[in-house]
């Protein structure tokens, strides 16, 4: 069966956010069915997420009780690299952060750097190689051939 | 007579030298796709989407068609020379693509993949002319109440995208509806959910939540995978022709495959990863020899590759012809459409004659092209297919930062693909699928306009959905198609069709 996937506490985090959302969306006039006003579909669609996590927590009741608790979805939520993912993710927020003080070109050469970056191999001449590439072949096909206002940072003469 | 002149008129269009440029780029990048596991076309076009914004909404919408069909071409590749399937829908290729490459037939499944993919995908292009014309003279008696009821009907196909759970699939699309609400009103103007933030006054941006949700998640998800090797198997120019028993055999599958995979592409989240397993379902029971598929039969790889092209082409009909999206592929041409200003929908051919034919014109050009690309080129295809991982994924990421970047000049997009980046990962490890969320994204501003202004003509009688005949249709459809997605049968079909996916 299909609803087996939903997890305990699923149906009450949709139940949660739909209520949030309703609050925040009372704070627009709700209006008249006659005049519907700017706050009537968030109300509503809050109400219908709402609806769907009450619908998860009745329909994995059911289903737990419809097959004595062998429930599939109990495989954990897991993550494979925690590193490697907390370091890709890092890179790329730092990147955000460093585009427009710092510049395209030289954030680019960096993040690039960092994701050709090999532990588990000693000579990093070859990502250094690529991570120069990528930056200058994307800063001549967006900045210069395409127009694109990338930012320049510490380098506004580029 | 008229179709043969529109048609003419669509080549005009699409011959000329930026739209054919656009449909060469179109088609290299969709083969590229196709053949690297790891991104798929959805990444792809929300990936080169801004790219489209600096050229013409005809050239636009070419290049991105041209990645959508020309992945469904490139998936085979993979399938059949490594049993990775490049894209969802060339799954089933993988049962007897590659066994006949283990027995040294790797040449003629290629090549009866990339014939059988031209000639459905020709076909279907027939039926897209003839069926949107069709459709689109009823459309015209559309008003708002009939545009609100479509609009659930077209949300009610969140039911049919989602592989799994039902429930999950429909809370992702209030989840889709709400964010697409942020941003100003589209009646009174006032400013809604953006907390101060200059960025959210014009609302969450298309492209960035797009790249995030597929572009970036994908990329963390297959992070996990990194250290997998492929091992490619080898294949030569010459071995691609099938000979006349390949052709004898595979000329029926070739037929229904088509058949079926245009109807199935009509429908709501049919589309072609559903047709292809459909088509090769059909043709073993069709099959005097059945025990022979599995093991490398040409019918096998024949049929789902002729279903999944001819799907690609119908998949287009209910959103030019109703501007409704059938699949998230299509949402997100709605998505690139209504960015440049062209509303899709009845009037489409007739407001807009040169994006309608000028894309059906392109896609025949498009399908020559392909033929060209996926067989005397199969060799740098193979070699494509070596490049690790590694090498792919920071490219990927870059893209997908520039991608966001260029639309606006403003970090705050780069922020927002960030935060749904992040989001897409989670939901997916939890079985959350992002495809109803960007139906809904999509529908919502559409969905909010058409249900207030009926409210407001009917004078507030919700009855009005109910009573006008064209309005009382698409609610009962969107109705029945909720009701079917919980009904036991339907449950435990859709459950059988997700394990034989596994």
């Amino acid at each position: 069966m299909i609803e087996k996937e939903t997890k305990p506490l699923e149906g009450f985090v949709w139940i949660g956010l739909g209520v949030i959302l309703c609050i925040l969306a009372l704070q627009f006039d709700f209006g008249t069915f006659h005049a519907p006003g700017p706050g009537f579909v968030p109300v509503l669609t809050g109400l219908f997420i709402s609806a769907m996590g009450l619908a998860m927590i009745t329909a994995r009741a059911l289903s737990k009780h419809q097959s004595s608790g062998a429930l599939g979805a109990d495989h954990p939520f897991r993550i494979g690299s925690w590193r490697r993912l907390i370091y890709t993710m890092g890179l790329l927020l730092a990147y955000i952060i460093l585009i427009e003080p710092v510049g395209f070109l030289l954030t680019t050469f960096l993040l690039m750097f960092g994701l050709f970056f090999d532990p588990q191999k000693r000579n990093q001449a070859w990502g250094l190689f690529f991570s120069i590439a990528t930056a200058l072949m994307s800063y001549l096909i967006f900045e210069v051939w395409l127009r694109c206002q990338l930012p320049r940072g510490l380098f506004p003469w580029w | 007579m008229n179709v043969l002149n529109d048609l003419l008129y669509g080549f005009a269009i699409a011959l000329q030298p930026w739209n054919l440029l656009s449909c060469f780029f179109g088609v290299l990048i969709g083969t590229l796709v196709g053949v690297l596991p790891g991104i798929g076309p959805v990444g792809a076009m929300s990936i080169l989407l801004p790219i489209t914004f600096g050229i013409s909404p005809v050239a636009g919408i070419i290049m991105l068609a041209g990645i959508y069909y020309g992945a469904m071409y490139g998936g085979s590749t993979t399938s059949i020379l490594v049993n990775i399937p490049g894209e969802a829908a060339s799954v089933v290729t993988c049962l007897d693509g590659y066994q006949m490459a283990l027995k040294g037939r790797a040449g003629p499944a290629l090549g009866i993949s990339a014939f059988g993919s031209f000639i459905a995908g020709s076909l279907g292009l027939i039926g897209l002319m003839v069926m949107t014309n069709a459709l689109a003279g009823v459309a015209l008696l559309f008003g708002p109440t009939e545009y609100f009821s479509l609009m659930c009907l077209g949300l009610s196909l969140v039911t049919y995208l989602t592989q799994g759970s039902v429930l999950k699939g429909l809370a992702m699309a209030g989840l889709g509806l709400f964010l697409s609400l942020i941003g100003q009103d589209v009646i009174t103007g006032q400013a809604r959910f953006s907390f101060g933030l200059m960025g959210l006054i014009d609302g969450v941006g298309l492209v960035p939540l797009v790249m995030g949700l597929f572009g970036i998640s994908e990329v963390l998800l297959n992070l996990e995978k990194l250290g997998q090797k492929r091992e490619v198997l080898k294949t030569r120019f010459r071995d691609l022709f099938p000979t006349k028993q390949d052709w004898r055999k595979s000329a029926k599958p070739i037929g229904r495959g088509t058949l079926i995979g245009f109807f199935l592409g009509i429908l709501p989240g049919g589309g072609s990863v559903i047709s292809s397993f459909v088509s090769y379902a059909a043709e073993k029971r069709f099959s005097k020899h059945p025990e022979e598929f599995g093991k490398g039969a040409i019918e096998g790889v024949a049929a789902p590759e002729s279903a999944n092209n001819a799907a690609s082409s119908s998949g287009f009909i209910p959103l030019f012809s109703l501007g409704i999206p059938a699949n998230v592929i299509m949402a997100l041409l709605l998505g690139a459409l209504m960015i440049h200003g062209v509303r899709p929908g009845p009037l489409l051919i007739t407001e807009h004659p040169e994006i309608f034919w000028g894309t059906v014109a392109s896609m025949y050009v498009g399908n020559v092209m392909l033929l060209v690309l996926n067989l005397p080129l199969i060799s740098i295809w193979v070699q494509v297919l070596r490049v690790p991982y590694r090498t792919l994924f920071p490219l990927i990421l870059l893209f997908c930062f520039i991608g966001a970047y260029s639309i606006s000049a403003n970090v705050f997009d780069l922020y927002v693909m960030f935060i749904f980046g992040a989001l897409g990962y989670v939901l997916r490890k939890l079985s959350y699928e992002a495809a109803p969320l960007v139906l809904a994204f999509v529908l919502g501003p559409l969905l909010e306009k058409n249900l207030r202004q009926a409210l407001i003509l009917s004078d507030g009688s919700l009855s009005v959905f109910l009573t006008r005949p064209l309005s009382a249709v698409s609610l009962l459809i969107a109705v029945l198609l909720l009701l079917s997605a919980v009904l036991p049968f339907v449950q435990r079909r859709r459950g059988e069709v997700i394990t034989e996916e596994d």
